[in-house]
């Protein structure tokens, strides 16, 4: 299948006043149409920070320094990296073609503005359509994303909204152009489980029904074993494996992707096992040399980790994986006892 | 938001009647004796004659019943008499409040928009021209007094340029409002500059607050131009703290014209209350105290309101965040 996005390559800086920060780092995506990609990471590893760069909403001190980020408009392609930040062309994208959905609702909001005219806003910046028109099909999207009343909840306020319903009005306003890729950074993040469930029923509802892409930013395992056709795992600014859902959580081969998906907590597992965490902690992207991010605190680590720069190595149909301790098959060497525990 | 105002009201009656208090008990507590200017010093000289005029003026009931009958007659519109002219005090103020709400009206007005207008340019462009040119006119603006900025104002361009007259609210001869226009002009251009100092660097700050939250990056994530960005989404949020800046520069404006109007010689209630302070004319002291408190209180509560529109979330009394 087409893709709709592919990044290539893509360096992104932050300027602060300590100097410069490179937060992303060669990081190279390819999403297909209609497929469901969960981007993957513990925070600070810029997965929030590769959805600004598509969108091109950055904060005013981060750029896009190299690379190229390609969006396929129905068989246009588009640089979306060469287009004016607030020129019309990148304008006419946002919202259109490419919905974001926010992670804190209640900040993501205008607390000023009744929800309705929110969401009619995105309409009646792209849509030739009345202002009658657009509550119309705004209610009428309330009621499909399961909002209770939605006549009445059109005039609501954020702030007399639950933070669940507050999260179906924000995907109201990321879906109500129907965009072809809708982008969500962590949107269950700041909800109840049970809450949580529900939203990302109704968005992998979206991409089936309606054959939409979605590209999901989480730090949440159990959501990405649910929702996800495709995984990138990040791990400070770099992609570190990609590839199916089924290859990267059943047969992970990056040392960190192993350690992260050990990391997760489960029902089943024997209560007096200690819960495995990843060593150390995460350097800081100031820190950072050449040579592999995770050296520090991977378990198989050698000198060339070190020193060298690790290239993105292929397995089987499109795995890709960033480590060089990997043999010909893929596989990690046997540690030995002690270096295990240590 | 009917019960919002009803709440509001609430809370604004019992002030006025404390400040009422404390001015009453406060002219009380002077140890100038009114009396002394309302009687030739030969009658004072017999004590009974004094005796005679404090029971006729009700200064011998109880304080509080003086108090009691002061209010009630001020709620009635009967405002008493000057001393020092004897003139009823509704005279005199109907003849000299015109003058003040004209000066503090036009420099509230015209400082508020046009500290909205440049602050919000300047918040949008940090570091550009508008801003590092607010950033001076703010340090002049805040160090520099009113009466100097005033006198400095009136020696260049009245005097020395002779652009604009030196003072008075309208010449001989005059009648329009045109005519009145440049006469306006100095005094409420003094009075405006500490206020319209303060408010852009608050609307400044304010509007690059608010272009930091999360909700501007949701209106441009929506292909929102920059235009409505700003203009629906960033201004609007911006607005509140700067109203409540607004009303507590208020009393300063207040302040402020009493000097400008004794630099202008200007015939309003300012320039009265010097006058009536340096013969120690009590009545028209605490009336135009008294006035001058529920102009602010009132001007407060109106504030209030507006904020109220502005963040539906104030009048539900939820928490900003």
């Amino acid at each position: 299948m087409s893709n709709i996005l592919e990044l290539k390559d893509v360096n992104v800086t932050f300027n602060v006043e300590a100097g410069q920060l490179h937060i992303l780092r060669d990081v190279s995506l390819e999403v297909p149409k209609g497929s469901f990609l969960c981007v993957v990471g513990e925070s600070g590893c810029g997965k929030s920070v590769t959805a600004q760069a598509i969108v091109q909403l950055l904060p005013d001190n981060g750029k896009v320094e190299s690379g190229s980020i390609n969006f396929y408009d129905q068989g246009e392609k588009l640089e979306i990296n060469k287009l004016e930040k607030f020129g019309s062309r990148m304008r006419g994208l946002r919202g259109a073609k490419i919905g974001m959905i926010f992670q804190d609702t209640l900040s993501s909001l205008n607390p000023a503005h009744r929800v309705g005219r929110q969401v009619a806003e995105s309409l009646l910046q792209h849509m030739d359509i009345s202002k009658d028109e657009a509550k119309t099909k705004v209610i009428e999207l309330f009621k499909k994303l399961g909002i209770p009343d939605p006549e009445r909840r059109y005039e609501a306020y954020p702030h007399e909204f639950s933070g669940g319903m507050r999260q179906r009005v924000m995907i109201a306003i990321a879906t109500v152009c129907e965009p072809d890729l809708v982008i969500a950074d962590e949107p269950t993040t700041a909800l109840d489980v049970t809450i949580q469930a529900q939203i990302m029923t109704l968005l992998k509802d979206l991409q089936k029904s309606a054959g939409k892409t979605f590209i999901l930013i989480t730090h949440n395992m159990a959501l990405v074993s649910e929702v996800a056709d495709h995984v990138a795992v990040m791990y400070l600014g770099r992609v570190v494996e990609y590839g199916n859902v089924n290859q990267v959580l059943r047969n992970p081969r990056h040392p960190y992707t192993q350690a992260l998906l050990q990391s997760v907590p489960s029902l089943a597992a024997d209560k007096n096992i200690e819960l495995k965490t990843v060593d150390g902690q995460t350097p800081s992207p100031a820190d950072v040399t050449k040579g592999c991010e995770f050296a520090g605190r991977c378990p198989f680590v050698t000198d060339a980790c070190r020193e060298q720069v690790i290239p993105l190595l292929s397995f089987g149909e499109k795995h890709q994986v960033r480590c060089i301790r990997l043999d010909e098959k893929g596989n990690l060497p046997k540690l030995s006892k002690a270096a295990a525990n240590d | 938001m009917l019960a919002f105002i009803i709440r509001r009201i609430a809370i604004v009656i019992p002030m006025a009647l404390a400040i009422s208090a404390i001015i009453f008990f406060a002219s009380r507590l002077s140890p100038i004796d009114p009396l002394n200017s309302l009687i030739s010093p030969d009658a004072a000289a017999d004590p009974t004659n004094l005796a005679i005029l404090k029971e006729r003026l009700g200064f011998n009931d109880p304080i509080f019943v003086q108090y009691f009958n002061w209010l009630t007659e001020m709620f009635k519109g009967n405002f008493g008499y000057s001393i020092q002219t004897g003139q009823p005090i509704s005279e005199i103020l109907a003849l000299r409040m015109p003058a003040t709400l004209e000066l503090i009206l036009s420099a509230l007005v015209i400082s508020t928009i046009l500290a909205l207008a440049i602050g919000l340019v300047a918040g949008a462009n940090r570091g550009g021209f508008t801003d590092k040119a607010s950033r001076a006119l703010a340090a002049v603006g805040i160090s520099v007094p009113d009466f100097f900025i005033g006198l400095a104002l009136l020696n260049i361009l009245a005097y020395r340029l002779n652009w604009l007259p030196t003072g008075q609210r309208i010449s001989p001869g005059q009648v329009t409002f045109f005519d009145r226009l440049p006469h306006l002009i100095l005094p409420v251009a003094t009075l405006s500059i500490a206020m319209l100092a303060v408010l852009i660097r608050y609307t400044r700050n304010s509007v690059l607050d608010t272009l930091n939250r999360d909700f501007v990056k949701t209106a441009r994530s929506k292909g929102l131009p920059e235009w409505k960005v700003m203009w629906s989404h960033v201004f609007r949020n911006s607005l509140g703290p700067v109203m409540v800046i607004l009303a507590f520069r208020l009393p300063l404006l207040v302040g402020g014209s009493v000097l400008v109007e004794t630099v202008f010689q200007w015939p309003g209630i300012g320039s009265t209350v010097v006058a009536a302070v340096t013969v120690s004319d009590f009545p028209v002291i605490m009336v135009v105290s008294l006035l001058i408190a529920v102009a602010i209180l009132f001007a407060s509560f109106l504030v209030d309101i507006v904020k109220s529109i502005l963040d539906p979330r104030v009048r539900l009394g939820a928490t900003t965040e």
